[in-house]
C-alpha cells in the first residue's frame, strides 16, 4: 500500500513515520518535561488531586477542542466566540436548573450553545465574510449582550447535574469520560460517514469539493452549528463543576483549545489533523494552567503563556503551510 | 470601465478624498445634528466639545498609524494591550527614578520589540495576523499585570502632564498634532514612492515582490511602526491620567480597527482605504460613544455597536469586491 505523504512523495506505508505520529510523539515528548519539570520544583505535583483538576478542566478544554478541531478541518478558519456561547450556554444552564431542574437545564444549555453556532455559520454563508472576523464580532457584541442580561455572579442549586460534576468512574471525572465519548464520536463521524468526509474534503480544497457536488454552503452551517453544539456542552460542563458563574468567566476559554487543535497537527488551511493526536494536545493544554499554579505562579503568567503558546503554534503551522507550498 | 488613464492630479485626488470618507462626513453631520435634538442643552457646549476632542486625540493618533500599516495588508490587534504595556513599562521606569526621556525611550524599544515578535511570527513565519496578535493581544494583558503587580502605579510627570492637556485657541493641542500627523501621513502615501510601495504591497503582495518592492521589509517595519506608536499613545495617556492604569488599553484595539474598517479598508486585502477616512471614522465613533455617555446608556451597548459596525463595514467591503470566503 502506498500512502502521499507531506512532502508530495510516494513512500512506503509506515504508521510509525506518518506525520501524525510524529506529531502525538513530541506532543508526549513535551508533556513529560512539562510534568517532570513541575514535579521536580514541587513533588507534590504528581498526586490525585492534580490529576483531577487536570481531568476537570480536560473536560471543558476538550470538548471545546473538538469543536474546533472540526471547524479547522473543514476549512472553517477558527470560531473565536467561544467565550460568548460558552458563556450563555452556562448562564441559561444555570437559571433553568434552579427552577426546573437538572436535564431541562442541560438540553437548553446544549441548545443555546447550537443557536450561537447557527448564528455564525449562516452570517458566514450569508455575508461571505472571513470566519475569523464574523466569530469575533459576534462574541464581541455576545459578550456585551451577556453581561447586560446577567450582570451579577449567578448562583447555581444543588443538583443532579452536580453530581455529574462530581462523581468518578474509574480514577477520573464523569465529565471526563463524557468528553472522551464525545471526542470519539466525532472522530468515527468525520470518517466513517458521508457527512464527515464532505467535511474534510471541503477543507481539503474547496474549489475541488465544490467541483464534486459539496454544498460549502451546507458544511460551513454544519460545522460551525457542530462547534456551537460542542460550545453548549462546554457550558453545561462548566456549569456542573461551578458555584458561581458569571459573564466574563469564560474568556480564558478561548486560546487553550484553539492551541491545542493546531498543536495536534490541525493545519488552518484545512483538510488534514488526527483526532486521537488530539487527545494528546488537550492533556498538554489543560496541563500548562494547573503547573503554572502550582509553580506559585499568579493567573497573569497563564494568561501570558496562552498568548504565547498560540503564537507559537500559528506560527509552525504557517512555517508548515509555506514549506509545503515550496 | 470608461476611463483607463487618469492624471496625475485625478490619482492624488482619489486617494485623499474616496467616497465611503464622504459617506462618513454625511454621516457625522447627522449625528451633530442628532444629538443636538437628543440633548439640546448638554451636546454642543464648549465643555462637551472639549470633552469629545481630548478623548479622540490619543486614539486618533493609533489609528492613523494602524491605518497607514493595514494598506500594506498589516493587521496589528495587539495596539490596545500595547497601550497598557506601554503606559506600564514609563510608569515603572519614572518610578525607578529615570528621566522621563529615558523612561519614554525604554517603553518605546520594548515596543520595537513586540512589533518585531509580531512581525517575524506573521512576515517570516507566514502566520495569520489576526490570530497572532490576538494571541500577542492576551499575553500584553498579562505581562502588564505581572509588571504591575495587578494594581495601577501612580506616575505623575509635570512637563507630560501640561503637555498632554495644553490647548491651542481651545483646541487640545494632541488633537492638532494627531490631525497634522494624519494629513502628512495621507500625502506622503499619495505622493511618494514609499506611499506607492505601500499601497502596491498590501493590493498584491507576490507581484509587488516580483516588481522588486521589498514586502517582507515593509511589512516589518510597519509592525514596528504600529506597536510603536500605540506605545507612544500609552506614554501620553500616563501625562493624562498621572497613573498607568491596569484597565489601560483593553478593547482599545476594537475603538480603533472599527473606524479604519468604516473608511472602507479591508481586512482581508491591503491597498484600499485613505486616511482621511480613517480620520473621519474616528469622529464619528467618539460621538456616537459621546452620545451614549450624555443619555447614560448601559456602556454594554457599546459592545453590540461595535460588533455590529465591525460586521457592517466588512460586508461592505464583500460588496466592493474584497476576498469572498466559502
Amino acid at each position: 500500500m502506498v500512502t502521499n505523504t507531506t512532502h508530495g512523495r510516494l513512500e512506503k506505508s509506515r504508521p510509525w513515520a506518518s506525520p501524525a505520529a510524529r506529531t502525538a510523539a513530541v506532543l508526549t515528548v513535551i508533556w513529560a518535561i512539562l510534568v517532570g519539570v513541575t514535579a521536580g520544583f514541587h513533588p507534590a505535583f504528581i498526586s490525585r488531586e492534580t490529576l483531577l483538576a487536570i481531568a476537570f478542566s480536560m473536560a471543558v478544554i476538550g470538548v471545546l477542542s473538538v469543536g474546533e478541531a472540526v471547524v479547522v478541518i473543514s476549512g472553517g478558519l477558527l470560531d473565536l466566540s467561544v467565550p460568548a456561547s460558552t458563556a450563555l450556554s452556562a448562564l441559561c444552564t444555570a437559571v433553568v436548573l434552579n427552577h426546573f431542574g437538572s436535564w431541562p437545564a442541560a438540553i437548553v444549555g446544549v441548545a443555546c450553545g447550537c443557536a450561537v453556532g447557527l448564528i455564525n455559520g449562516s452570517l458566514i454563508v450569508l455575508t461571505k465574510i472571513n470566519p475569523i472576523v464574523v466569530t469575533l464580532a459576534v462574541n464581541f457584541a455576545g459578550v456585551g449582550i451577556l453581561n447586560m442580561a446577567f450582570g451579577q455572579e449567578f448562583p447555581l442549586l444543588k443538583s443532579g447535574l452536580h453530581d455529574l460534576g462530581l462523581n468518578h468512574l474509574i480514577g477520573l471525572p464523569d465529565i471526563t469520560w463524557l468528553m472522551l465519548g464525545v471526542l470519539f464520536l466525532t472522530a468515527l463521524g468525520l470518517s466513517q460517514t458521508r457527512y464527515g468526509r464532505h467535511a474534510v474534503a471541503a477543507g481539503g480544497g474547496s474549489p475541488a469539493a465544490k467541483r464534486q457536488g459539496i454544498s460549502l454552503a451546507r458544511v460551513r452551517i454544519a460545522t460551525f452549528g457542530f462547534m456551537g453544539l460542542c460550545a453548549g456542552i462546554a457550558g453545561v460542563l462548566y456549569a456542573a463543576q461551578s458555584q458561581l458563574i458569571s459573564a466574563s468567566d469564560t474568556s480564558n476559554l478561548l486560546f487553550l483549545p484553539i492551541t491545542a487543535v493546531i498543536l495536534s497537527g490541525f493545519s488552518l488551511q484545512g483538510g488534514r489533523g488526527s483526532m486521537l493526536v488530539l487527545i494528546l494536545g488537550i492533556g498538554l493544554l489543560s496541563t500548562v494552567p494547573t503547573s503554572l499554579i502550582v509553580m506559585g505562579l499568579t493567573p497573569d503568567w497563564t494568561q501570558l503563556a496562552q498568548g504565547l503558546l498560540l503564537v507559537f503554534a500559528v506560527s509552525l503551522d504557517g512555517f508548515r503551510i509555506k514549506r509545503r507550498l515550496r | 470601465m470608461t476611463q483607463l488613464v487618469i492624471s496625475r492630479a485625478q490619482r492624488i485626488g482619489k486617494t485623499l478624498v474616496a467616497s465611503s470618507t464622504r459617506v462618513l462626513i454625511i454621516g457625522l453631520l447627522l449625528l451633530i445634528v442628532v444629538g443636538w435634538r437628543l440633548e439640546p442643552n448638554l451636546f454642543l457646549t464648549k465643555s462637551n466639545l472639549y470633552v469629545i476632542s481630548s478623548a479622540a486625540s490619543v486614539p486618533l493618533l493609533i489609528t492613523i498609524a494602524a491605518s497607514v500599516a493595514l494598506l500594506a495588508g498589516v493587521i496589528d490587534l495587539s495596539v490596545g494591550s500595547m497601550t497598557g504595556f506601554g503606559a506600564a513599562v514609563f510608569a515603572i521606569c519614572i518610578g525607578h527614578g529615570l528621566v522621563p526621556f529615558a523612561a519614554a525611550a525604554v517603553a518605546l524599544i520594548c515596543a520595537m520589540a513586540v512589533g518585531a515578535f509580531n512581525a517575524t511570527a506573521c512576515v517570516f513565519f507566514g502566520a495569520n495576523p489576526l490570530i497572532v496578535t490576538l494571541g500577542t493581544l492576551t499575553a500584553l494583558q498579562g505581562l502588564t499585570l505581572i509588571l504591575l503587580n495587578n494594581i495601577s502605579l501612580a506616575a505623575f510627570v509635570p512637563g507630560l502632564y501640561n503637555f498632554t492637556n495644553a490647548t491651542w485657541a481651545g483646541v487640545p493641542v494632541l488633537l492638532l498634532i494627531a490631525l497634522v500627523f494624519g494629513g502628512a501621513a495621507s500625502i506622503l502615501l499619495a505622493v511618494t514612492r514609499w506611499g506607492r510601495h505601500i499601497r502596491a504591497a498590501g493590493g498584491d503582495p507576490a507581484v509587488s515582490n516580483r516588481a522588486g518592492i521589498p514586502v517582507g521589509k515593509l511589512k516589518f517595519c510597519l509592525f514596528i511602526l504600529t506597536a510603536v506608536i500605540a506605545c507612544l499613545g500609552g506614554i501620553l495617556y500616563v501625562g493624562q491620567d498621572g497613573a498607568a492604569q491596569t484597565t489601560l488599553g483593553f478593547g482599545l484595539e476594537l475603538q480603533i480597527y472599527a473606524p479604519i474598517l468604516l473608511a472602507g479598508y479591508s481586512l482581508t486585502r491591503g491597498g484600499v482605504g485613505n486616511v482621511m477616512g480613517a480620520v473621519a471614522g474616528v469622529a464619528v465613533l467618539e460621538v456616537v460613544d459621546n452620545l451614549l455617555n450624555l443619555r447614560s446608556v448601559n456602556p454594554y451597548w457599546q459592545y453590540i455597536i461595535t460588533g455590529a459596525i465591525i460586521l457592517v463595514a466588512v460586508y461592505a467591503d464583500v460588496l466592493r469586491g474584497g476576498e469572498r470566503y466559502e
